[in-house]
């Protein structure tokens, strides 16, 4: 029996040391791979090599809102504010049983006008259409039946005028330059079908005109570690799959797509929960099918500023919804696994969200179950265990601290001697305990996942520090 | 196996804290750059300033002064710093600015040959400050012109377009065309947007200009032609004659039968008016050509437009329809004059007119609120 569990351990241990040394390896290329790419756009910028121009082309920005009245006129202000002359945007409100369209039809005074409507894509009935137009910029709002956020997008799209769609969230502020900023991959490279910009975390900032006036970490431990959470990783994974053209996700809150390429491909679905990933999977398994040549991209200049839950019970919500997407896309598009003719899509990039990120719940707690196994045994060597823990977590810190750092630099924000201690330590925090909280959420994200379908995920919104 | 993980988390860890500590030191090497960058332009300012005091007076540039451009703007740092001060006083003396970089010529010269060896971010600097400060312009190709084009090897997108905006600044044709031939013979894409609105910003003969890329018609690949086509509609009315031929002709690619098409919104021409209602009626694979050709009649008003329009208002394709709406109420249509097809049997036709109708009446009332 001993001898069994001795080898069950053995093998296990082996597992796991090649588990480790790929992850680490793979934190560890991306964070040098994202800070040298981020330092070269940073010289880039100073020398002026972008293409900076008067008039770009002319983009639809689409906000889906479902009972979202405590921000959504704030939003669509701040979208006002944008450095870029042809744009319109379009808020669906799918069903909300709240004031959301109210609020925005007495704001903007909006009329409402019986337009008929090019249907692309299928989604729920329209009730009604109102239009109105603030500083030469076109504002529509389209009133449909709860259909969910991805039928709400499709709704949109059939609504949008221009060849290019930015689909936002309405708790998303933009700095005035973030339009201008995520269409310059499309002037590059005409081939480029979707962008994804950089999701920061709006509690941080003050905004002023489109532009950020104060950047602060906030006061509430939750938000503080979601804010190097998100800086880690949008600099760990976006920026190194970018480099092969393997990025699997484009935030709904910030995305660029080309129109024609997203209706051809059927739109955004509406019965997964990660419509944002399924809808770049869908494109990466489209463009391939038809032998298209494409690119999807991510472009670290283009911020949008998000608010991200700020109690553990919403973001429990949220992260449960995350990675109940992330399943539902990756069982649905498993075609691309093993597939060589997907490049590295499906080698590199599809391989790394199904070990490190669908199955790491798993497989963390079945080393904790092992780990428990092994101590009843008498097998476990406890000063290691607790050596190799502390060990992991600081490089973990560290890595997390570089991601921060980078982005405050490359940014021009400034940040106090205060902050500066307190985000090292919140990087600890969350190196230490955050990451095997979330992989506890994460774990039971299953429990009761077919009653989740179709549902929008809802959060406490506070008004926006913008005027 | 317990030593080779953990010294493998020990050496990453060490190469993160590196990368950590250059993070910090180039914030602070960031600040101190921030501050240096502030004096140097002081300095080039007032150093700006006294040469610009000797040409008032009538006295030509020092030639120590032009010594110290040729020997120390051949760093980056104080190529940005002297563009700067030199924006600083063009806002004050434009005129008296533009003769200061008149008289540096030689040494601007000498700069753009040195800096081709530079890598390509610094070589798109320099074109770049030659787009903003132009040392010469005119008819005469200049040698400057040959160096900034030999940029274009081993270049970056952002190199060749700004390449682009200082040949269009320096204003000479020969040297645009060339540049444009490097684009199409190497293939390069460049957005024919960005294309066509930099040289919208030729400073020289536009027509001239216009008249030698168009030669290139059937010899440069589609991309840069729409782009010519759309930059000679934003400067001339000479081409009506061969955008109409091109249109009709029908052998030309289709994106460029489009953009010649919208050149006469642009460019209302007569002859056009029987092709462009004919064209209204096309359909299958030119149905692009019936989308423009209802938006472009907005600009031929009569009653054959408005007939044809009413009639493209049961065209099969969508667009087709919404932009012949448009059209009919852009063209003065009142409810009354399109009464038949507002209580007529289509309803496709009656809900996009109706909607249109209601858009401008929207517009217009906001506008008086306004």
């Amino acid at each position: 029996m001993m001898q069994a569990l001795q080898t069950y351990l053995h093998y296990v241990g082996i597992f796991f040391i090649v588990y480790l040394i790929l992850y680490a390896s793979y934190l560890f290329l991306s964070v040098i791979e994202g800070a040298l790419q981020l330092y070269l756009r940073d010289r880039r910028q100073r020398v002026h090599n972008e293409l900076k121009h008067e008039f770009y082309l002319p983009v639809s920005v689409l906000i889906p809102a479902h009972n979202e009245e405590v921000t959504i006129v704030g939003s669509v202000r701040s979208l006002l504010e944008l450095n870029y002359r042809l744009f319109e945007i379009i808020v669906i409100d799918d069903g909300s049983s709240d004031q959301t369209a109210k609020e925005l039809i007495e704001a903007f005074h909006l009329v409402r006008m019986d337009r008929p409507l090019h249907v692309r894509i299928p989604c729920k009935p329209l009730r009604s259409i109102w239009e109105g137009s603030v500083r030469g910029i076109k504002l529509t709002l389209v009133c449909k039946e709860n259909g969910g956020k991805g039928d709400a997008l499709n709704m949109g799209i059939n609504a949008s005028r221009y060849p290019y769609f930015l689909c936002l969230d309405a708790d998303s502020l933009l700095q005035a330059d973030s339009l201008e900023k995520i269409i310059q991959p499309v002037l590059e490279n005409d081939s480029v079908v979707a962008v994804g910009g950089l999701i920061r975390i709006a509690q941080c900032v003050k905004m002023e005109h489109g532009a950020v006036q104060s950047y602060h970490l906030p006061s509430d431990l939750i938000t503080c570690l979601q804010v190097v959470e998100y800086d880690r990783s949008f600099m760990a994974s976006r920026i190194l799959m970018d480099r092969y053209n393997g990025n699997l996700i484009i935030s709904g809150a910030f995305g660029l797509f080309k129109k024609d390429v997203v209706i051809a491909a059927g739109g955004y679905d509406t019965d997964t929960l990660g419509e944002d990933m399924e809808l770049v999977l869908k494109l990466h398994m489209f463009c391939r099918n038809n032998g298209l040549p494409y690119s999807i991209r991510y472009e670290p200049n283009a911020v949008c500023w998000s608010q991200a839950p700020s109690t553990l019970r919403d973001l429990a919500k949220q992260r449960r919804r995350w990675h109940l997407g992330l399943f539902q896309s990756l069982v649905k598009y498993r075609g691309i696994f093993g597939r060589l003719r997907f490049g590295p899509v499906s080698y590199l990039s599809y391989v790394y969200y199904l070990l490190f990120e669908l199955l790491s719940p798993i497989i963390e707690v079945f080393g904790i179950a092992t780990t428990v196994l092994a101590a009843a045994a008498g097998l476990l060597d406890v000063p290691f265990m607790l050596h190799f823990f502390v060990l992991y977590a600081v490089y973990g810190a560290v890595l997390t601290m570089t991601a921060f750092c980078q982005r405050i630099y490359t940014q021009n924000l400034r940040i106090s001697l205060a902050d500066s201690l307190k985000a090292a330590l919140v990087c600890l925090l969350e190196s230490l305990f955050f990451r095997y909280v979330l992989s506890f959420v994460r774990m039971t994200s299953f429990f009761g996942y077919r009653s989740k379908k179709r549902q929008w995920g809802s959060i406490r919104r506070i008004r926006q520090n913008a005027e | 196996m317990r030593i080779e993980i953990e010294n493998i988390i020990y050496w990453y860890l060490f190469l993160c804290v590196a990368l950590l500590l250059f993070h910090l030191a180039y914030v602070l090497f960031s600040g101190l750059r921030g501050y240096r960058s502030q004096r140097l332009t002081e300095r080039w300012a007032a150093e700006i300033g006294r040469q610009l005091s000797l040409l008032r007076e009538g006295f030509p540039v020092e030639p120590a002064h032009q010594r110290r451009l040729r020997r120390t703007l051949r760093h980056v740092e104080q190529l940005i710093s002297y563009a700067e001060a030199l924006s600083c006083w063009r806002g004050q003396e434009p005129g008296l600015v533009r003769d200061y970089l008149f008289a540096n010529c030689p040494a601007m010269q000498e700069l753009a040959f040195a800096y081709q060896g530079r890598e390509s971010m610094e070589r798109a600097y320099f074109a770049y400050f030659i787009s903003k400060n132009q040392p010469c312009a005119g008819e005469e190709y200049h040698p400057l012109m040959g160096a900034l084009l030999s940029y274009l090897e081993n270049s970056t997108v952002y190199c060749r377009h700004l390449v682009l905006e200082a040949l269009c600044a320096l204003g000479n044709v020969q040297a645009v065309e060339k540049l444009l031939a490097s684009f199409n013979e190497n293939a390069f894409f460049h957005h024919h947007k960005l294309l066509s609105d930099a040289l919208l910003s030729f400073s020289g003969d536009r027509e001239a200009l216009a008249a030698r890329l168009w030669g290139h018609c059937g010899q440069w690949n589609v991309n840069l032609m729409t782009a010519v086509i759309e930059f000679i509609s934003g400067c001339s009315d000479a081409y009506q004659k061969p955008f109409c031929a091109l249109i009709v002709s029908g052998q030309a690619e289709a994106e460029l039968r489009l953009a010649a098409l919208r050149y006469f919104r642009r460019r209302p021409y007569a002859p056009m008016r029987p092709i462009l209602l004919q064209l209204l009626k096309s359909g299958g694979s030119d149905v692009n050509l019936a989308i423009v050709a209802a938006s472009v009649l907005d600009r031929y008003p009569g009653q054959d437009t408005v007939a044809a329009l009413k009639a493209a208002l049961s065209h099969p394709n969508w667009y087709v329809r919404y932009n012949a709406a448009g059209s009919l109420v852009a063209l003065g249509q009142t409810e009354a004059s399109l009464k038949d097809i507002l209580d007529g049997p289509d309803r496709f036709a009656r809900e996009i007119l109706a909607y249109r109708l209601g858009e401008a009446a929207a517009a217009k009332e906001a506008k008086q609120t306004a």
